[in-house]
């Protein structure tokens, strides 16, 4: 299955067990309240024919601030900028996010061709081009002319 | 043109280049076919400074045409309606954690903040707006602010 092995999320390390006892509640968890923090950055993943697209939004932020590394079978996404002088004595009325240090990781499939991927920063997010090695047909839907 | 004598006053944006915005009916009607519990809301980081608060929105992804921001009183409303995003089919997504083409959230002024002179400014996927104190209490009945 693709989806276990591409969804590595390390701060969510509460099992899936945990989803089944505590239904009504672990909607809490899921919309992030608790155990995501301010600093990690959200990720989507889109599988499609010929690639799998990861966007990361992590806005503020310069291309060149992120490193990207891919070792043996993980993708490992992180930045660490040096915070300005402003920043660190700041005044905060409010604070929801920050994403000027994080790492994040992802176990990628085995059809990823390691060699080709391509990253771009845009808009505040971070779209990277895994190409598949080969081709899959998600579309299982056969389709029946009629006579 | 009629439909030109119809473009309402705050509907403009600045000199440069003519991007149309969204009204303010038909934003509402755009907002109102959205189930209320798809929308997800921005993070938003405010800061003070010295003569002035600045507010951080986070909303990757988007363009500046499709932020609207209006200040009631002392409400703040940022709203965005991404039209042209394009969906990508439900169950290609093997992770979804966000998603930014719609969404409205209001947010309270400081008292003594001059929502007249506030300014906004739309930068590598963060809405920056700047609200200017003030030594009084200044109310506005509603004010369209543009981002640049």
């Amino acid at each position: 299955m693709e989806t276990s092995t591409l969804v590595n999320r390390k701060e969510n390390l509460a099992p899936s067990l945990f989803n089944d006892f505590f239904k009504p509640w672990d909607e809490w968890f899921d919309n992030g309240v608790w155990l995501k923090s301010i600093n990690t950055p959200s990720v989507n993943i889109i599988e499609s024919n010929n690639h799998f697209t990861v966007t990361l939004a992590a806005p503020g932020l310069k291309k060149n601030d992120f490193k990207i590394e891919v070792e043996g079978n993980i993708l490992t996404v992180s930045s660490e900028t040096e915070k300005e002088e402003e920043e660190k004595d700041a005044n905060y009325t409010r604070k929801e996010y920050s994403y000027s240090a994080f790492s994040r990781s992802l176990s990628l499939p085995d059809d990823v061709n390691k060699d080709k991927v391509e990253a771009t920063y845009q808009d505040g997010i971070l779209k990277i081009e895994l190409p598949r090695l080969h081709e899959k047909k998600i579309d299982n839907k056969k389709y029946i002319p009629v006579k | 043109m009629k439909k030109q004598a119809e473009v309402r006053n705050d509907s403009l944006v600045y000199p440069g280049s003519y991007v149309p915005l969204m009204d303010d009916a038909l934003a509402s009607k755009k907002m109102r076919g959205i189930i209320p519990e798809k929308i997800s809301f921005p993070l938003v980081n405010i800061i003070e400074l010295n003569d002035s608060y600045k507010m951080e929105v986070a909303i990757p992804g988007t363009r500046r045409e499709y932020i609207r921001i209006s200040v009631d009183n002392d409400i703040i409303t940022i709203s965005l309606v991404d039209e042209d995003s394009k969906h990508p089919i439900k169950n290609s997504f093997l992770m979804h954690e966000f998603e930014y083409t719609c969404f409205k959230t209001q947010i309270k002024l400081p008292e003594f903040a001059d929502p007249e002179f506030i300014s906004a400014e739309y930068k590598t996927g963060i809405l920056y707006m700047y609200i200017p104190k003030s030594s009084e209490k200044i109310t506005v009945q509603h004010k369209r602010i543009i981002v640049y």
